[in-house]
Formats: C-alpha cells, structure tokens, sequence
C-alpha cells in the first residue's frame, strides 16, 4: 500500500528562482500542498534545482539542505517550519532528566489527530515550562514521560491551533487538534478564478461534493436545497422529468426568469441534468460585486458547478449505486364513498336549484355498485435507481476523469411514466511543457423521458403555437404548469365511476345524469401520454499558456448544444356507462402534436491572469473577453384526424393540420477586469468591471457596463489580536451592479408577420411593436459581512446583510388599445427591492471517536414591488399576472382580493330572502348571495362591493427559509440528517368543486354550511358554477377571490436522513477494495405543514385540481465503493 | 459587430416591409383580416344582445350584460374588443398607406386601387367606433406606443365628415364587382348611405342628402347586380340566405368572409344550443315581434309559433321545430341536441346563421358575415323616402313580399316609420344592426319594456349613458388625454 508521496516522483528543471516558485511548480505537478508561515521560511531565497524522477521527499531535502528548515509530508500535505530540536535530541535530553532527578516518573502515550481523525504525524508535544518534548510517529502516536503529574501538555501543529492539555495523572492523552482555519489556504472557486477563502470579499457560498454524495440525488437542484443560505428551492412537481426546481438566491428581483446563472466549468449549462457524482464543488455568488465580472444575467445570483478531474496516480475507480423506492408525500382527501358522494350532490342540487334523478332508490341502487377511490387506486409507489461508475487518475503530464451514469426513475403514478437518464463525461488535462496545457471536458446526456399530457387537450394550433425567445423548452413541459392531466382526473373522478364495463370498455357515468363526464383514468394511461427525447452535449476545450511566472493566459471554446423531441399523444376512445350507452367519445379522430428543438450556443473565451507580489502587497490582475452566440430552431406539428389509432404519426393526420416554426439567435460580447489586492493578508480589495454588448437590444443601448467593488478587514490577522477565543474576524462589504436583458429575443424590433390571412389569401401585418429605446434591467446589490471563527474554527458563522434593488425592470407591458397592436411590448418599467440577511453557523466537536457537527443556515428577505408601471400612479399601479399580482409596495405575486367575512347565515336574511344590510353586488356579476355563501368585507363601507374593497390577501414569497443538519460519525457509522423549511408564505388553495355532479369532491366540503350545521368557516356546496358560490369560489366574475382560500404554506422537513457503514480498512484490505461504504437514506420522511392534503413545496397556487404531483418520499438503500 | 447585431428571423422589421408589391397586396389583405376579429365583425351578433332582441350570458359576457341592464359598466374583456379591434384595423392601414407610395413595380392605378380599399376599410372601423363610442382618438398615420398614451379625442362630426367624404373619395376608384370578398364600389356607396342615414336620424344631415345617398348606392347597387334574392323554392328558401350554401348570393353587398383554413367564425360555437352552456339566447319579446303570416298582429297571449312570419322560424329556434331529425319539445332539459344544452330561461334560441344540419361541420364557423344586404339598402330607402314625406311603402313591400307577407298600402308617415323599423328588426335581425338602429333612431329606451324572463334576466336602459358604450376604464388610465369618460360612466 504505497502512499502518495511515495509513489509520486517529480521531475525539475529549474535555474535561479525563489523557494515559493518550487513550491508552487510542485504543487502544479502533484497533489501536494504545501503549508509554511511566510516569517518562517524565506521564500524569496533563490534556488536552482535539478531533480529527475525523484520522490518528494529527495527534492525537499535537496532543496531545503543548506537551510534551518525541515519538511513533514502527511499524505499530500506537506508542512514546513523551522527545525526546532529533533527527536533524537529530545529524548537524550529528556533522559539525562530521567538521570538528574529521579523523582515519580509518568510515562503518557497517546494520539494526536485532526478532527476528522486522521492522524498528525510530526506533532509537537511539550511539557510547558521545560525542555521536554517528542513528536508523534507516522501514526500520531506519541509516548513520553513527565515527572510531574500535573504537568501540562503543549500540543501544535502547523496549521492547527495549539492545545494545553492537563496530565491529572492520565496515562493516556488522545487530542484532536482544531485547524486554524484562517491559516488554512481553502481555495473557493469565484468569477473565472478562485481566491483563497480567506481573502475573500464577496458573498460566496459553497457547497462541496463529498458532502453532496453523501445522499442520493438526482439533480443539481437538490444538491442545494436546505444547504446553501440565501438560495431557496422549491420543487413543483414530483413528477420523474417534470421536476426542476424553481431557484431563486436573496429573492426575486425580477419579473423575469428569476433562475440564476448555472455555469458549469465556466460555460453556461443545465443544472438539473449533471451527474451529482461528477460535481467537484458548486459556489453560489450571491452578492453583485462577486457576480459583475458575469455582468449580464448574473443579477440572480451565478451558481458555479466545478466537475471533478483527474489527478496524478494509477487510476481510482469509483462505483455508486443506489436504489430507492418512492411514495408520495401527501394526496388529496377526497370523497371516496359512492353514497356520500351521491347524496351530497343531492344536497347541493336542492340548494342550486338543479333538477335530477338521484332518488333515494336510485342512490341504494348505484351506491350498491360500489366505491372507487381513484387516487388510491392509481397513486402507488415508484422507484429511483441510480448508478455511477468513475475512473480516474493520471501521470504527471495527462490527468483523466471518465465518469458515466444510469439513472431509472419511475413514477409513483401508475402508468408507466419514467424518466431514463444517461450521462457520460471526459475531463482531461494534458502538459505539454513547463509552459502549456491544454484540456477539455466534455459531457453527454441522454434522456428518455414518459410524462403524463399535461392538460386537457388544445382545441387547435394556434392553443399549441410555438413559443418565442430562447430555451429549448420554454413552453409545455418546462412552463411552471407542470400539471399531469392524469393526476388532476384522479383528484376529481367521482366514486360511482368504473374502470371497465363487462365488456372489457372504458366505463364512465352517465345514464341518470344528464351532465358531461370525466375522463377515465384508464383510457387516459392506455390512450395519452407525452414522450420527450433529448440529447445535450456540453463540450469545452482550453489551453493555458504561462509565458512568464505569474502570468497565465487562458482560452476557452465551448458548445452547448441541446436537442428535443417532444411529442404529445391522444388516441380516440370511448366510455360507456353501466347501461352500456356510449358516454362519451374522446379524441375524435386523435390527435398528435410534435415539436423538435434545438438550441446551439457557443462560447469563446479569453483571459488573461497575472499575480505579483511587491513585499507585502499582493495584486491580481485578470482580463477577459468573452462571446456567446446561439441559435435556437423549433419546428412543430399539429393534427387531428387519423383514420386509425395506430398509425398516428406525423403527416396521417387530415384535419387541422397545422405546421409552425420559430428560428431565434442572439449573441452577447463581453469584456471584463478585475483587480484584488491585499495587504499582509489583513486589508483586502477588489474591483471588477465588466461591459457587455448584447443582440436584444436597439443598436443605441446595445452596451451597458457593471461594476462591483468589495473590500475586506482580517481583523484577526492583525497582530494586537490575540484572542484565541475568536480566532478569526473578518468584516466584508461589498457593492456592485448587475444587468439583466430580455428574455424576448428581438424586443427592440417592430415585427410584421405573415398569417393575417383573409379569405384563403396570405395576409400581413405589424404583430409587434418594437421598443428601440430599450435598456438594461439594473440590479445594483449592497452586502456587508462578517466572518466569525471560534475555537479555533469549531464554531464558525458567516452572515450578511443584503439589500438589493432592481430598476428599469424589463417588462412586458400591454399597449394602449388605441395603438392597435395586441401584443406586449418590452418597456424598462417595474422596480423591486428586496432585503434582508442571510447566516451560516456550522459547529463541530470530536468526543473521541464520536465526531459530530451541525449546520445552519438561514435567509430572511423581504421583497417589495416599488413600482410596476411609473406611469400609473398610486393604487392604480398594479397588474394581475396570473394568479397573483404586481402591486406597488407590496411583495411581488402577492394575493388580492376579498376579506373573508365569515357566511351569511339565515339570521342575515329577512323572510324575502333579501339581505337585512343590504350590499350593492353588481360588481361582481348578477347572482345574489342566499344563507351559506361567503361574505365579502365592505372595506370601505360605501354598501357596494367592488374592486375597491380588494386587499392584498396573502404573500406567496417565504420571508424566511432555513435549512439545518446534524452529522454524526462513530467508527464506521455515519447519521446524517437535513432539515429544511420555510416560514409563514401563502398560498391559495382555492376548494372550487369543479363541476360537482360530475366531478369528484374534496372531505372539505362535507363540513360545508347546511340549516343543520351552519358553519361560520366552510360556504354551502353547491354544483358546477352555479350561484353566488360558484364565482367566488372559481375566482371567476370579477375575480372575486377570498382571504378564506388563503393557507399558510410554513412548512419543516426532514429532506434527508442518511445512516451509513463504512466498512474498516483492514476489511476493506481483504475485499480489495479501497473503501466501501453502505447507507439506508430517506428523503421527505417526515413534513410538518398546515397544508393537510397538498405538497407545501407545490406552487403557491392551487385550485382543486392540484395537477401538480407531490414530492416524493423515497426510502433508498445505496453503496459507495473506490478501488 | 454581427454577432450582435441581429434581426428577427421569422419575421420582417415594419420599416422594410413595405418595399415589394408582393409585400403590400400581403398587408391588404392584413388589413381586410381585421374585419375577422371578435371587436369588428367576428362577433357581429353579440351587438345584438344590447339591444331588445337576446341577451347574453353575464359571465361569457359581463359588460354587455350589465349594459344590457343599463348599469355602470366596468372593464371587461368584450368592450376591450370592440374599442381596439377598429384600431387594429386601423394600425394596419395606416402602414400600408404611410408606406405604399414609395414602392417601385406597381402601375399608378393598380397602387391607388390597393390604397382606396385601406382607405374605405379604415373607414368603415372608424364608423364602427364612432357610432359605438361618440368622440375618440383619430389618426391616419401610423402611431406607436409612445403616440397612442398621448393622442386626444377628435369630435366625432370630425371624424363623421372624414368618413364621408372618404368613402366618396374611395367609391371613384374602386370597381364594380370583385370576386374574392374585397371591396367594391356598391359597398362603399352602401356604406356611405348608411352614415348618412344615421346622421339624417341625429339631425346633422338632412333626409333629403340622405335619400340622395340611399338612392345612389342603390343605383350602383343594381348595375351591380344585387338585388333581393327570390328565395320562394325550397332549395333556396330565406334561411337559405345566411347559411354556407347560400352565402355568396346577390343580396350580400359587403360580407366578412370566414373559411375553415382561416379563421373561423364563433356563431355556432358559442350561440347556438348546440354551445352546451348558456352564452345567449333570445328574448320572448324578439319572437312576439313577428306578425302572423298574413300580416295581422301577434297577441302574445295567443302563445303560438304556427302560422306566423316565416322568418321568425328562421330566426329562432323554437318548440315544434325541427333540426337534425328531432324535433324541440320547446322545454330542452337535455334531449335535444347532443344532450349539452342547459336550456334557456325562454327555450329559445339563435338559429339564424346556424347550420341546418347535424353534422361534422356543424362547428366549423365557415360562414361569412352580412356587413351590408341589399335588403338593407330597401329599408334605408324606404325610411329615407318616408321622412322626406315622399311615399316609402314600395321598398319595404319588397322586403315583405320576399319574406311572404303581404304588402302594407295607404299608411301614416307615424306608422309606416314604426313598420319600417319593425321590418327592420325582423329582416336584418342578428346582423349588428339594432342596437345601431335603436340609438341613432333614439329609441333605445324600448328595452325597459322587455319582460324579463327570469330572476337573473336584467335589463334596462339609462338615457344619457347608455346610447355610446364606455371608453375602455384601461385605457383612460393608460391615457388620461382620453379623460373625460363618456357621459354618465364614472
């Protein structure tokens, strides 16, 4: 078993340079590390050193002959110091002490480790107040004799922080020392570069891979979720494909996208569809002046994703497998009994005014057929298998890391649906000299993908246009409506359907009803379904050029090219009802639409980078020029009218056939700079400028430059500080601007378009007005920090307040009417503010064996629209969009509409049934409110209710998201666990029955107002859209929403649970292999929300038909293997 | 640099447009697709739910139902329509006309035909917004955003004179016949009599200008070649006239043509009863309007459908008739077609311009829309004829005659003016006409004696509000330029 340092030989060549440049070049060519302190070793001494293929301790010795320094290799970590007294001369002294006096002789043995326990070999121990001393052997041990039983241990070690130690007549000592972080050279990876974490100014967080991997995941998103403070994510869908994350760093900003810039090894990628296996570390910059060196579409935060690559040594095989099975967090409670159901609707119809058959008899009679409980039936379990083979390692001149993965979801919704995904990537770093290297990294991913069809079925094309702007799929499966149709049948079939009738064919109800049906589930698994295909390659190639020490020239060229094939399937079918009538004919003549993408976006890349030292000031220069171009080509296809369900392919279709097509491109040219400097370690600066030219703009504002500057105070560094209590202090500040462009593509240019035709001639006209005087969006963030380390770093916190601003908000705004163009056009409008703090407190202590820690991190922000439209003034500034709002001084989405006012009981009624305080309804249409319908607040008591009794009602953003963890170690055991939530956000969780008598019915409606039970919280039920009810309820007419459909989302959950084995390394020495570990992990296990019968992670917005599935719990058994 | 200098690649920027001939017979017919929007003439019939002779739904439609109870209307997607449509119209003609001069490849006249029809179909919006909303922005450039949150209010005799002497101006250099739906000169010389008949109705144009006017387009009218259909054979009965097979007939002057490859109308989507949801029906008192067949009054309390006009059969579907092999019982909870409808609160529904068979084009919206019949152009006649106190009794018995009535002789001037607006309602029901009859004749206020059919039938009409339709509330906000709203909205 050959340690690294003995197995890697070094070869050098080097005339005339100083002790650091060694030391650097060594830590180019290997994995070594070198730790000294700078007033220790004179790194300025020039050297020549000539070495070949030699081990490292020989070039150490070598290099440091003729000096009072000596070297300790531990692994790959190197430390240098002064020669103090040797061993030898330590134990002769101690032993001509052993002869002088010959008092009570103690003899101590013990360990030394780090806090992970590993051993430190090399460790000083001392007796504090005399001469003696040893150091610990390769192993951290150490033996040694006092003579005083109260004598105290001085333990150190270069890079820890010494510990006393009191004998009390112990014979054994075992001490793990601390690391003195802030001497510790942690490299965190920011903007084209990486900065020692200790110098760093801005807001960076980052997350590493090992601790990623210690838990199954699926996608980069979850890799995050409930670690990283300030950065919320929030899953809609549970749905295997359908489930990318919303993220979003310190709020939203924008109107826009408010997705984050996902770089992967510095070129723009998809976040969800990497292998978690390959990821080295991901950093999220999160203030503006670490982000303005990205300058455009950073003004949402960057996430930087680093890949692992190779390293020198003989290849190291990795192999991760796991599998899971999953369920879903929560379903709906709906009606599921037959006779309930029925007689319910009884009750409703006798309120509405309905006529119908459902006699008592008739009920006994179908109520005897039995019950359906649709969602039980067809909501199961699914599973997750995932598997990742490594290989990889590397001589001194080519590094290598191959990396492929398998990943196998299947729904929990039965059907068939899955998602299969394959990945596979190359990373390869080759030196051709001293001067050059050159690598790429190249990454494909294929997936095949079965989702359930997302919604009723669009009438015609133009419900299924092609949309615009870039993005593979902007629209469809990717489009915040990630509902499942399937799904949504489930949580509204009613109990008295059936599966199959005797004759083998889809059943349905019917018969004594006189109202349209739903859909049987059945016929939707066997009949529609959406398969989506896709490819992405992400391929980059660079070569680095150092021409002279220090100075470092780099270029990049990259391609993300991105292919889709989505195609939405719907064969004709037939329900019958228990008479054996027809019900209901589906799909006449089925239907097939199909959409093919492609997105090709290259990137070119230049920078240059140079560090000088001119005593103890320290500089960094980096320059850069960057241009990206992509193009983007949709083509789809719609078409009814096939003359057999099984030949539905594109061109059969007679009917409505309609083809579309979209090209798009944009480009963006950037050049940018950045300065850091540092005095002594202690007074830190940065600066970065980056200008931007970007296609989406009129050739006027094309450009926009954004600067950022930060500085930081290492107040600890300085040398009154002494305080070993708070060993590390650190304040940041940092400010910087951000731009945002359009999502829109072309939003400058007026559009005429073909397709106004008129009487079978092709027409044209103006679509779209352009807005040539179009600017960047500007978010201009301000961050102040603190960096705080305890103990030596066992207790460390980082916080920071931010305040971030956002201006000229690109907006897409309605033209007046009077201009004649129905379309939107792009204005710089809107403004948003949001504030708040974000903290990260992470803790650690070793027991012995028993390692522990724990994490928290915690975001606060606060978001206020300050403006929509300047243009409008007051209250008049506001906007609906979708189902929330834009509101001026209000958080953005923000619910608004009707104070909840109770219901209207008979008491409120006089024996006209004519309200006693009468109130003017005729704003909200011409029903009239009966006993049980909902009562609006006359905020204004003006007698009417109208619009302007409308108040904000509930804000969907959470205020607060944390996330928090405990770890825990004891010999081969590992509990891991993740908690992760948020707090009070609303939600709108709107109970409308859907078209109750054909439609399934949600619990909630069983405590429902009746003369009996006259409820002050649960309106009356009532059928289909009927009366007063069935306006408020669907929001329809006038868009009369109550505060009472309000709920509050807050929610805690255990994201993860993981225990593990990692087996000893003499078994593993047996198995041949390197490590083995074993672990049980459970994800969503356990959730505490107000929401009974909803997913809180699901979009805010909720009516009854909650197409969204919910998150998954998954119970997974895995195991992580390196040869 | 290119990389960033790019320009739409499905699409044209509008300053290069206008550069070929091909480009601007496109932005013609860009122009004449406007006529096809649910604000122009693609939902012609819900005009008629503000007037006396249907109703609609007041969710489909909320503002013209709480208009067609005479109450405050507020913003609504329907009345958006009706005010921007125009002006898309609009948008789009006044591009081609700011642009069509420069372009190279076109003969003089074939470019001052193209620029006549911009110009009368640009008229025609302008008339449509003026007789709906009274005063309102005017232009005859092409505006953009900044222009239109500026632009004010022109008088609406401004944008009247404009109208007029533009379809003057226009009807000189259009042709006689046309065979793709364009327009013609009996078109715009029929659209021309019906501003002056309105204006001769408000007093600001004598009945005599008018009459003139009348009897011009009826003359050009004639030579080419409309007339009133004889629809006496069974083959080509009266309801014949407004379905697929009998659209393209001699009595359409002016129609807005609709085709399944292009967009399709909504009529039978959305008002027949074959909708399944209840967006419009007909008031009992449209179908009591219909005399007996032989010309004697209807008693409503005789509560009979046999033996009454014809065209009330065509008009509405009642109990008794018959479509599709069944036959309406007249009460509809189901049973009737496809067992989707609701009923109504009257059972009775539109059943003009719906199909007259069952089948898979039922829903196919292919039918053009009247703008202008030639039975119009008889009823304007006779009005005219009738106020300039010369004797107006031969038109109308030509409409009459055709629908199976037997002529009126030796009537009032009071009296043949109420038959001539009562032929009016019959004849050209549906067709947008009445509410622009009832409120430039003034007598809107007949609405207040519809019998409402149900508790939740509301109707009703305020004097001094509800003769001009609100200015979009969006709009004014957008542009307070456009401050005051009409009178008697708030």
């Amino acid at each position: 078993n050959e340690s690294y340092s003995q197995k890697t030989k070094i070869t050098l060549d080097l005339e005339n340079v100083s002790v650091e440049n060694v030391l650097d070049k060594i830590e180019s060519l290997t994995e070594f590390k070198f730790f000294y302190f700078d007033n220790e070793v004179d790194y300025k001494q020039k050297v020549s050193l000539k070495v070949k293929k030699e081990p490292i301790s020989k070039v150490l010795k070598r290099l440091f002959a003729n000096s009072n320094i000596e070297f300790v290799v531990l692994d790959k970590q190197i430390t240098l110091r002064v020669k103090k007294i040797t061993v030898e001369d330590l134990n002769l002294k101690s032993s001509e002490v052993k002869k002088e006096d010959n008092r009570q002789e103690i003899s101590i043995t013990g360990t030394i480790t780090d806090a992970n326990g590993q051993p430190l070999p090399g460790a000083n121990i001392i007796e504090k107040g005399t001469k003696n001393g040893t150091q610990t052997d390769f192993d951290g041990n150490f033996s040694m004799t006092v003579t005083d039983e109260n004598a105290i241990l001085v333990i150190s070690y270069l890079g820890f922080l010494t510990s006393e130690i009191s004998v009390n007549g112990q014979k054994t000592i075992n001490v793990s020392l601390s690391e003195d972080s802030a001497k510790l050279e942690e490299i965190v990876v920011v903007g084209y570069g990486s900065q020692k974490k200790v110098n760093l100014t801005g807001s960076v967080v980052s997350v590493k891979g090992d601790d990623i991997n210690k838990r199954p995941i699926t996608q980069g998103s979850q890799a995050l979720q409930g670690i990283a403070s300030g950065v919320q994510i929030n899953t809609n869908s549970g749905e295997p494909g359908n489930d990318n994350a919303s993220i979003s760093v310190r709020g939203i900003g924008t109107l826009n996208n408010s997705n984050p810039l996902v770089l992967i090894d510095g070129i723009e990628g998809p976040l969800n569809s990497i292998n978690s296996n390959d990821i080295e570390t991901i950093n999220v910059l999160k203030d503006a002046a670490s982000a303005a060196i990205y300058g455009t579409r950073a003004a949402n935060g960057v996430i930087l994703i680093t890949t692992k690559r190779g390293k020198t040594g003989a290849p190291s095989i990795t192999f991760n497998s796991s599998y899971g099975i999953t369920s879903p967090t929560v379903l709906a409670n709906t009606v599921t009994d037959t006779r309930t159901y029925l007689e319910t609707y009884v009750e409703a119809a006798a309120y509405s005014g309905r006529n119908h058959s459902f006699t008592p008899e008739l009920i006994d009679e179908i109520s005897a057929l039995g019950s359906k409980d649709w969602l039980d039936d067809y909501v199961n379990s699914g599973s997750i298998q995932n598997h990742d083979l490594s290989i990889s390692g590397g001589t001194e001149n080519v590094k290598y890391r191959w990396s492929t993965s398998y990943l196998d979801q299947d729904s929990f919704l039965e059907g068939g649906y899955y998602l299969k995904r394959l990945n596979t990537r190359l990373n390869l770093d080759v030196k051709l000299n001293d001067k050059i290297i050159i690598g790429t990294s190249l990454s494909f991913v294929n997936s095949d993908n079965r989702q359930a069809t997302k919604n009723d079925a669009p009438a015609n094309s133009t419900q299924r246009g092609i949309p615009e702007g870039e993005g593979i799929i902007p629209s469809f499966s990717n489009d915040g409506n990630k509902g499942s149709f399937l799904f949504t049948i489930l949580n509204v079939s009613a109990p008295n359907g059936f599966v199959y009738d005797d004759l083998g064919r889809y059943g349905g109800t019917g018969g004594e009803s006189t109202r349209s049906q739903r859909h049987n589930p059945q016929a939707l698994i066997d009949n529609q379904w959406v398969d989506i295909d896709r490819n992405e390659f992400l391929g980059n190639a660079f070569i680095e050029y150092e021409p002279i020490e220090g100075l470092k020239f780099r270029y990049t060229s990259a391609i993300n090219f991105q292919q889709e094939s989505y195609k939405d399937t719907r064969l004709e079918h037939e329900q019958y009802d228990r008479f054996g009538n027809r019900s209901a004919l589906r799909e006449e003549g089925s239907l097939l639409i199909t959409r093919e993408s492609t997105i090709y976006n290259r990137t070119n890349w230049l920078q240059a980078n140079y560090e000088k030292s001119f005593g103890d000031h320290n500089f960094n220069f980096l320059v850069g020029a960057n241009q990206e171009t992509s193009e983007i080509r949709r083509t789809a296809t719609f078409e009814k009218g096939f003359g057999s369900t099984s030949l539905v392919k594109v061109g059969n279709g007679t009917e409505a056939v309609d083809l579309n097509n979209y090209d798009g491109e944009w480009g963006l040219q950037s050049v940018f700079g950045r300065l850091n400097y540092n005095y002594k370690d202690k007074y830190l600066l940065e600066a970065n400028i980056r200008r931007d030219g970007s296609s989406r703009f009129g050739s006027e504002n094309r450009w926009a430059t954004f600067p950022g500057i930060s500085a930081g105070y290492v107040i600890s560094n300085e040398n009154f500080w002494k305080s070993e209590f708070l060993s590390h202090l650190k304040l940041r500040g940092s400010w910087g601007r951000l731009g945002v462009q359009s999502t829109n593509l072309y939003p400058f240019a007026s559009e005429v378009l073909l397709g106004s035709d008129y009487n079978g001639v092709s027409g044209a006209s103006l679509n779209k007005l352009g807005n040539p005087n179009l600017q960047w969006e500007e978010t201009t963030v301000t961050d102040i920090g603190i960096d705080l380390k305890f103990f030596g770093g066992k207790v460390s916190l980082e916080a920071d307040y931010f305040f971030k601003e956002s201006e000229g908000i690109l907006t897409d705004l309605a033209n007046p009417l009077t201009s004649g163009i129905d379309s939107d056009i792009s204005v710089n409008a809107a403004s948003i503010e949001n504030e708040g703090f974000d903290l990260t407190l992470n803790l650690r202590h070793n027991i012995d064996d028993f390692k522990m820690s724990a994490g928290l991190n915690l975001t606060h922000v606060k978001n206020k629209v300050t403006s929509v439209d300047p243009s409008l003034s007051g209250e008049d500034d506001r906007r609906r969009v979708g189902q929330g709002w834009w509101i001026r001084g209000e958080a953005i989405n923000s619910f608004f509409g009707h104070e909840f006012g109770g219901i209207y009981q008979v008491e409120d009624f006089d024996t006209n049934g004519d309200l006693l305080e009468p109130l003017d309804f005729s704003w909200l249409g011409s029903n009239t409110p009966r006993p049980g319908d909902i009562k609006y607040t006359d905020q204004n008591n003006d007698g009417a209710i109208n619009e302007a009794d409308m108040a904000v009602i509930g804000n969907p953003n959470p205020e607060w998201i944390y996330g928090f963890s405990f770890d825990f170690e004891y010999k081969g055991w590992d509990l891991g666990m993740l908690f992760q939530g948020t707090g009070t956000a609303n939600s709108l969780v709107n109970r409308y029955t859907g078209n109750f008598g054909h439609s399934g019915l949600r619990e909630y409606w069983l405590d429902g107002w009746t003369e009996e039970n006259r409820s002050n919280t649960v309106p009356r039920i009532f059928v289909d859209r009927d009366g007063w009810n069935g306006n408020t309820i669907e929001g329809v007419g006038q868009l009369a929403q109550t505060s009472n459909w309000i709920i509050d989302r807050q929610y805690l959950r255990l994201k993860n649970i993981v225990v593990g084995y990692t087996i000893s390394e003499k078994l593993a020495e047996k198995l041949f292999v390197d490590y083995l570990r074993i672990y049980l992990s459970g994800q969503n296990l356990w959730t505490n929300s107000k929401l009974d019968d909803l997913d809180p992670e699901r979009n805010a917005f909720t009516n009854h038909f909650a197409a969204t599935l919910p998150q998954a719990k998954v119970v997974t058994l895995g195991v992580n293997l390196k040869f | 640099d290119d990389n960033i200098e790019l320009v739409p690649i499905n699409s044209v920027d509008a300053d290069s447009f206008y550069t070929s001939v091909e480009n601007l017979n496109a932005g013609l017919y860009g122009i004449y697709d406007a006529l096809q929007l649910e604000g122009m003439y693609g939902e012609q019939v819900l005009l008629d739910g503000l007037s006396d002779n249907c109703i609609v739904d007041d969710t489909f439609a909320p503002d013209f139902a709480t208009f067609a109870a005479g109450n405050q209307v507020e913003v609504s997607r329907t009345f958006i329509s009706l005010y921007q449509d125009p002006y898309v119209l609009i948008q789009r003609a006044n591009l081609l006309l700011d642009n069509a001069d420069g372009i190279q490849g076109i003969s003089n006249s074939d470019l001052e035909l193209i620029k006549a029809e911009a110009k009368g179909l640009r008229a025609l919006a302008y008339m449509r917004l003026v007789y709906l909303f009274g005063d309102v922005p005017f232009t005859t450039t092409s505006i953009g955003r900044d222009e239109s949150l500026q632009i004010d209010r022109t008088n609406r005799d401004t944008i009247i004179d404009f109208i007029l002497a533009e379809f003057a101006d226009v009807a000189t250099v259009l042709g006689a016949t046309s065979s793709d739906g364009r327009l013609t000169s009996q078109a715009i010389l029929g659209l021309h009599a019906k501003v002056m008949l309105y204006e001769a109705r408000f007093g600001n144009k004598t009945w005599s200008e008018a009459l003139s006017a009348i009897n011009a387009s009826i003359a050009a009218a004639n030579s080419g070649g409309h007339t009133l259909v004889d629809t006496d054979t069974p083959e080509n009965d009266y309801k014949s006239l407004f379905t697929e097979n009998g659209e393209s007939n001699s009595e359409y002057i002016f129609s807005v043509k609709y085709n399944s490859i292009d967009l399709s109308n909504s009529y039978q989507e959305r008002y027949s009863w074959q909708a399944g949801v209840l967006l419009m029906y007909v008031h009992q008192n449209f179908a009591d309007t219909f005399d007996y067949a032989d010309g004697s009054d209807y008693n409503p309390a005789d509560n009979t459908f046999v033996g009454r006009d014809p065209r009330l059969s065509v008009n509405v579907m009642h109990e008794g008739l018959t479509f599709d092999g069944l036959t309406y019982n007249g009460t509809d909870v189901g049973g009737f077609v496809g067992a989707n409808s609701p009923g109504t609160a009257t059972n009775l529904f539109l059943y003009k311009f719906i199909s007259t068979d069952f089948s898979s084009t039922f829903n196919l919206g292919t039918l053009d829309v009247p703008v202008l019949r030639y039975a119009d152009l008889l009823l304007m006649q006779a009005e005219a004829l009738n106020e300039t106190n010369a004797d107006g009794h031969a038109p109308l018995n030509l409409v009459r005659d055709r629908a199976g009535l037997p002529a009126l002789v030796g009537l009032s001037q009071g009296d043949l003016r109420n038959e001539i607006i009562h032929e009016r309602r019959v004849e050209l029901a549906f067709e947008g006409q009445r509410w622009f009859d009832l409120a430039t004749l003034g007598i809107a206020d007949v609405i207040n004696d519809i019998v409402e059919e149900a508790e939740f039938v509301d109707r009703g009409f305020t004097p001094n509000r509800n003769e001009l339709l609100p200015i979009p509330q969006i709009e004014l906000e957008a542009n307070p330029n456009l401050l005051p709203q009409n009178p008697g909205y708030n």
